[in-house]
This record gives C-alpha cells, structure tokens and sequence, in this order.
C-alpha cells in the first residue's frame, strides 16, 4: 500500500517557482522531517498535501487513493490534518470550545438539531465537552479548560493546537515549526509530545528548522531547496551530506 | 396605556429583526445592511397571502420560508467576498429589493403600498388590539429568543464563533464551512419573515419605505447600542431606540420636525456609542 505519495507536483506563483517537479512517498508510523532554507516550498508541500493550494501539476495519493483534487475538509475526514505556523486559534473561545469545534464527530453542527431537538444537542454537547476535556488533559492543558486562548502563553497554544489536530482523528499530521519560538521547557515538552504522537501510530511529517530538534525527532528527512526535493534520507545520512549542510548553513561558501 | 404597548409590540417585533441581523453581523460576520429588505419580502408576503384569503399561520409559514431562502442566496457572495466588499453588495441587495418594492406595481402596490392586511388569526382568536397582539408578538420574540439561546450553546453555535475567528482554522479541523453558513444564513432570514410578517399585520399598513435603507441601518444601530453578538444586546437596543420616536412624540414639534429629529437623534447615539462604547451596553465590539 502506497500511503502518501506525492510525484511530480510542480508549483509556481506568478514567475516564482514554489515547487519544481517534486516526489516523494512516506511510510506509515514514520516521523519525517521536512528540512531547508527559506523559501525552499517547506510549507508549499504541506499546502498541496492538505490541499490549501491546488498544485499545477502532479498528485497527492493517500493510502491509494488519488485525493489531488479533494477539497481541504474532506481530506481532513480522510485523515490529513495540519497545524500552521501562525497558529490560527480561535481566540475568543475557551481551550475547551477551540478542541471541541474541531471533533470529528459531525453531530450537533447544525442549525436544526440546536433548535428542534435541544435535548438531544445538549447530550451530544455533553458528550463532546468530555472528549474535547480529554484531549486537553492529555497535552497537558487540563487545568485550563476554560481559559480564552488568547490568554493562553505560547508554549500553552502551541500545544492547544496539538490537541485540536488530534481532535480531528487525523492519522496524517502535518506540523507547520512545533517548536519555533519555544523556551527550553516548553520545547522538551513539545518533543515528547510528538513521540507520544509516533507511539499512538500517528504519522507525523513536521516542517523543523532546528537541526537539533531533527536529530531528536526524525526517522527520516526530506530536503527541500529553492522548490526541489533534493536528498530524503536518515539526520544521519542528510547531516553528513557536505553538500546539503552548506546550502543549508551557507557553510564553505568562503573558497 | 394603548400607548406603551404599541411600543412594546413595535420594540418586540424589531428585537427579533436584531436577532436575524446579529446572527448575520454579530456571531458569523457577514456584514449585511440588507436585513430590512428582507423583513420585507416576509411583509409583503404575508400581506399579499392574507388578503387572498390565506390564513395567518400559513402566510407566517411561507413567508418565513421564502425569507429564509432569499437570505440565502443575497448572502451567497459573502462567501467569496471578504467583509468590506459586501456591505457593497448587500447595499445593492437592499437597494434591488426595494425599487421591486416600488415598482412591481400589480403585486406590492407601488408606492402607495399595501393596506387594509387582515388581522391575524390562529385558531379562533383574532388579534385586534395592542393588547390582544402583545401577546403574539411576545410570544414570537420568546420562541425566536429562545431557539437563538439554543443555537448558540450548541455545538453548531460554537463553530459559527470559530468561523467568524478564523475561516481557515475552521476548514482545517474538517468543518464544512459553506454548510453552515448557509445554515445561520437560513435562520437569520426566517427570524426576519417572522419579523416582517408580524410588522405587517400589526400596522396593517406596509408601503416601501417601510423596509428601506433607513431601517437597515436602524437595525444595525440598534445592534451596535445593544452590543453585538449577545441575545439580551438584540433586545435592550430595539427597545431603547424604538422609545425614541415615542418620546419625541411628546415634545410639541411641529409634525414636518419629527422624522428629521428622529433621524438626528438616532445618529447622535449611533456616534456617541462608537466613540465611547464601541461593545454596546451588553455586547461586544462588532
């Protein structure tokens, strides 16, 4: 079974090349890191795997079925799911209700049942609080079920949005920099988190510019370069490629 | 006595047009100055059904379901329109829908509008006074009141908050965003049916300007000094802003004074409460 594959997906804004002709395909269960400078089409990848943009040409299977042309939130049910690198939480709402609006159980998002059925909604609402409260407890945030996001820290809606990922059942998750802007606690806290990920037999492919962070996290690494997939392979493999580690670090541009 | 509760059934039935607008405006942003307009194609058609004979209920019934269908479609743009862009469209929608007002004349009667609407009807009991009628149009605000109560603390609620949030947030958790605002779209349209109709009925007595420009954006200021996106906002602006003209009716003005002071005094408090109390007095900033 093929279970993501993407091949010749090629991009272009305008005369900027996003993505050049890129292939690739990621096993089941795997932590992939996706690896490069700015501008490489790090996050360009993730937008055509979760289809928040539609690729010029090229396709994106998943477990064998063609989901190119799938709109974002049927992929979502599929099972592809995202984080993105500016957050976007619901601000207003509670913890509680940014998880809970993300459940993947359709039940009670509808007008009618709120109105004509209001015993059976606040069964459901009350069911779906208790799920929502469970996947806050088990990022950690189970003491602050009722706070504003806004006023969670950093650290904190880092990890809301890991809850609200796993809320959606996904067994894909793209993660857009989980540990950009974190303080050293905070970080540990994040990579174990994404451990616990990979242990619940969750495939993870996270966008990670800390080299570090990668050798700590990655089965595999995907190295991406002005828009082309240029080495997938083992941290190892990837940090001891000289060639790669002076794109990416500028290193031995002297001579 | 008669007075006071004119005014009740006035600031009742224009509560339950804040609520169709705050669902709009106030929970999923879509900014709409149309409301008016589609108050008043619920007017219309419950006036035109009645007269042919139709009874009250049933006329409620098909104009709520036109009106929510209506809404639907003129809200449609949004979906594609970021916020600025259709207040445009929807000053279009209510400009449209009131020249068919004014000139589809054998239907809506033009410019001289429709009167004599029968009274309303339900099973026996007619409601002929102010004190008969109240008790309609309470009733109406309460069921309203109450469905918008339990919308919003369903689960439904909480995603139409999500959506107005962040719409991206919202397709990325696997959320069909154009379904459900397709749905608050529909709710908000039957609110104003009801709304229309009761109006209708009421003052027996609807001509375009009835449903013009001038009321959607009295609506809007009623939502803005209520306080947007909460049940009790939709209800304490109606209520303050409809005893406006009341109280002005008991100041001597001459009669060619009146609507043009109404119009002063309204904006005034519209200014006053962007400038000071931008969330309203039981709401929130828009």
């Amino acid at each position: 079974m093929t279970y993501l594959a993407v091949s010749h997906v090629t991009k272009t804004f305008g005369g900027l090349v996003a993505l050049d002709d890129c292939s690739f395909v990621i096993a089941p269960g795997r932590i992939s890191c996706v690896v490069g400078p700015n501008g490489a089409g790090k996050t360009s990848i993730f937008n055509v795997v979760t289809g928040f943009i539609k690729a010029d040409t090229g396709t994106v299977v998943f477990k064998d079925k063609d989901v190119t042309s799938l709109s974002r939130h049927d992929r979502v049910r599929l099972g592809i799911a995202r984080t993105f690198q500016n957050l976007r939480l619901f601000e207003e709402l509670s913890a509680l209700d940014n998880v809970l609006v993300c459940l993947a159980d359709e039940a009670g998002n509808g007008p009618l049942a709120a109105m004509f059925r209001p015993f059976h909604t606040e069964a459901v609402l009350k069911r779906k609080k208790a799920e929502a409260a469970a996947l806050l407890d088990e990022v950690g945030l189970g003491h602050k079920i009722e706070v504003p996001a806004a006023s969670l820290s950093y650290g904190q809606k880092k990890l809301l949005c890991i809850a609200r990922v796993l809320a959606t059942r996904a067994e894909l998750i793209l993660l857009d920099e989980p540990t950009s802007g974190l303080a050293a606690g905070a970080l540990d806290a994040m990579v174990t988190m994404i451990h616990t990920l990979k242990a619940r037999g969750r495939t993870l492919l996270v966008v990670e510019h800390n080299t570090r962070i990668v050798q700590r996290i990655a089965d595999d690494v995907l190295f991406f370069h002005r828009g082309r997939l240029l080495a997938q392979g083992s941290p190892d493999e990837i940090t001891s490629n000289e060639e790669l580690g002076r794109i990416y670090f500028g290193r031995g541009d002297e001579h | 006595m008669n007075f006071f509760l004119s005014f009740v059934i006035l600031a009742e039935i224009f509560s339950i047009a804040a609520l169709s607008t705050n669902l709009l405006m106030g929970i999923i942003g879509i900014f709409s100055v149309a409301q008016a307009a589609i108050m008043g194609i619920g007017a219309y058609t419950v006036a035109l059904l009645m007269m042919s004979g139709v009874p009250f209920f049933v006329a409620l019934l098909a104009a709520i379901v036109l009106c929510a269908a209506v809404n639907v479609i003129s809200s449609l743009p949004s979906l594609r329109l970021a916020g600025d862009y259709f207040i445009i469209t929807s000053f279009g929608t209510q400009l449209v829908a009131t020249a068919v007002f004014i000139n589809w004349q054998g239907l809506t009667g033009g410019a001289s509008g429709l009167f004599d609407i029968p009274l309303a009807t339900i099973g026996g009991w007619t409601f002929a006074t102010a004190r008969q009628f109240v008790l309609l149009s309470t009733l109406c605000l309460v069921a309203v009141a109450g469905s918008f109560w339990l919308l919003m603390r369903s689960p439904y609620g909480r995603l139409l908050h999500a959506i107005r949030q962040d719409e991206i947030a919202a397709v990325a958790a696997g959320r069909r965003v154009l379904r459900a605002k397709v749905g608050v779209a529909a709710v908000s349209g039957a609110y104003a049916g009801i709304a229309g109709g009761l109006y209708a009925t009421y003052i027996s007595f609807i001509d375009p300007t009835s449903f013009d420009i001038h009321v959607s954006v009295l609506v809007v200021t009623m939502l803005v000094v209520g306080g947007a996106r909460t049940l009790s906002g939709s209800i304490i602006g109606p209520f303050l802003l409809i005893a406006v003209p009341q109280l002005l009716a008991m100041i001597d003005l001459p009669s060619t004074l009146l609507g043009p002071m109404r119009q002063l005094v309204y904006g005034l408090i519209l200014i006053a409460f962007m400038v000071w109390r931008p969330q309203g007095i039981a709401g929130r900033r828009l």
